[in-house]
């Protein structure tokens, strides 16, 4: 009974402790990433010109210049190893983890794709409507990331914008988006916002691109039917599977047992 | 440790209430923001619940983690379908709307005068309900953005939130009424008739996909519990215990399938 209680009450306590730390480490997270984005805003920008790559060598040089990093870096190899029994086993799974880092940040990247064509017309759309309304270019530009309700699309513009309104260079705008979505349909709106827009009001233009992009958008929805229909295949497999293997299993097994009890 | 694990749920839901700040007041709104987050949470509950109880049961970790997967996802894949029901009644409505808006931006190019105009026509419930609720707010005196913008938030579905982020923008900047609900049905037509199509061709195949599930059903019934042999092979050998994991694990990926066909 007094243990029960003993272990009731440290329970209550651990978990109220959990609550806490849970609470401490969503704010501190907030304030130490508004200070990180006011110190850091520039250095941003100068950044996103660099390539993953460089970033991440970069990274690493300042984690080998701090004496306590690199300690720390080594001490978790020598303990992973360790804990995989040798230092090739440790290797290799260092390099799959590494695989599947690049992987996930490219199927990431080809969803950004997917969904910049999906969301192209939208974007037609706002500049026709603010165009005609008489809106200037560069305002309409700064304030592009509001028609998209993806996040990560809203992300990129979001960068771009900001970029834009430091620099005010159409070509930087440009470059932001290009870099990040690399499909034919993100270089021709660039072309267009670097050549056209920015330059001159071609209305008639910008209203035939947005049909071209919602016939393009209208045939990704079409493309989703057929999806449908192969999901629906493949989860009545699965549930074929599952009754086939139901059903044969403690067959065979009878029949091995059978077998077993003949020939012995 | 099983008792620390069903409290542990309850406490971030604690934290999650008290680091958000919520009180009397704001606790309906919020409940209202964060329905998802508070399903998803009650799922958890659930799924430790039930690993604990068919753990006790059959003394097999995996398995009992397997098969409790199913029913503790019940409750979201039902708020999900609560949700795409919802989604795809104002969907259904959207057309009905531009037709309406195109028919009155004619006569007066003002936002404000096309929507109290919609309310008076016959329009489906989900929609009918928003733009009543805009020209309530619009008649006790609040901005014609805001409203719209609280409109958008409230919506479910994206291509509504579109919709009334297109005459937020015309409302703001000016141009012409029309033509901008004018392209729209036509987009809106053209997505009315593909969902139509969808829904015919695919009709046979979810059918089908309900039939297989109540397959799956039936044989667990006839085989492993009617039975002996099976039954005995299921549930008191090893290998048929975890067989039985593996077989739950696949069931559940074949309802989550369904789930995302059920959802489009």
């Amino acid at each position: 009974m007094a243990i029960n209680l003993l272990l009731h009450s440290l329970n209550l306590i651990f978990g109220y402790l959990i609550a806490l730390a849970y609470n401490k480490t969503r704010l501190s997270n907030r304030i130490s990433s508004y200070s990180q984005r006011q110190k850091n805003f520039y250095e941003e920008i100068q950044g996103l010109y660099r390539s993953y790559g460089t970033r991440l060598l970069n990274k690493l040089k300042k984690a080998i210049k701090n004496p306590v990093l690199a300690s720390t870096f080594l001490l978790i190899i020598i303990c992973l190893s360790y804990l995989f029994k040798s230092f090739l086993n440790f290797l290799l799974l260092f390099a799959f983890l590494i695989f599947l880092i690049f992987l996930v940040k490219k199927i990431n990247k080809s969803k950004l794709e997917d969904v910049f064509q999906k969301n192209a017309y939208r974007l037609y759309r706002y500049l026709v409507s603010q165009i005609n309304a008489g809106v200037k270019p560069k305002e309409v530009i700064t304030n592009m990331h509001k028609v998209t309700q993806d996040k990560k699309l809203e992300k990129v513009l979001v960068q771009a914008s900001a970029l834009y309104s430091v620099t005010l260079k159409g070509e930087d705008y440009a470059e932001v988006i290009k870099s990040n979505i690399k499909s034919l349909d993100a270089i021709r709106f660039c072309m267009i916002l670097e050549e056209d827009l920015l330059y001159s009001d071609n209305e008639n233009f910008l209203e035939k691109m947005e049909e071209m992009m919602f016939n393009r958008y209208f045939s990704y929805y079409q493309k989703k039917t057929d999806k449908v229909k192969r999901d629906c295949f493949l989860a009545v497999l699965v549930f074929m599977l599952i009754v086939m293997l139901m059903v044969a299993l403690p067959l065979v097994n009878e029949l091995s047992e059978g077998l077993k009890n003949i020939f012995l | 440790m099983s008792y620390f694990l069903l409290t542990l749920p309850i406490f971030l839901v604690i934290a999650f209430f008290s680091h958000n700040r919520v009180d009397k007041d704001n606790l309906k709104s919020f409940l209202k923001k964060h329905k998802k987050e508070m399903v998803l949470v009650f799922c958890l509950t659930l799924l430790i619940l039930f690993t604990y109880l068919i753990n006790r049961k059959i003394e097999y970790l995996f398995t009992a983690f397997c098969v409790g997967l199913f029913p503790a996802y019940i409750p979201f894949m039902l708020y999900e379908i609560y949700e795409s029901v919802q989604k795809q009644k104002e969907q259904k409505n959207i057309t009905g709307l531009l037709m309406i808006l195109t028919k009155w931006s004619a006569v007066k190019n003002d936002a404000v005068y096309c929507l109290q105009k919609a309310t008076k026509s016959q329009l489906a419930s989900p929609i009918a309900g928003y733009v009543y609720d805009i020209c309530l707010r619009l008649e006790s005196g609040m901005g014609v953005s805001e409203t719209l913008k609280m409109s958008e938030e409230r919506v479910l579905s994206e291509e509504l939130r579109y919709v009334f982020q297109n005459i937020r923008y015309a409302y703001e900047k000016g141009g012409s009424l029309y033509s901008i609900f004018k392209n729209l049905e036509g987009q809106f037509f053209k997505i009315d008739e593909e969902t139509y199509k969808r829904k015919i061709s695919t009709a046979n195949d979810i059918y089908s996909l309900y039939s297989s599930v109540a397959l799956v059903v039936a044989s667990f019934i006839i085989i492993v519990i009617n039975n002996p042999y099976s039954k005995n092979y299921y549930l008191n050998s090893e290998r048929g215990i975890f067989i039985l994991g593996l077989f739950s694990l696949l069931f559940f990926l074949g309802v989550i399938i369904m789930g995302r066909i059920i959802k489009r």
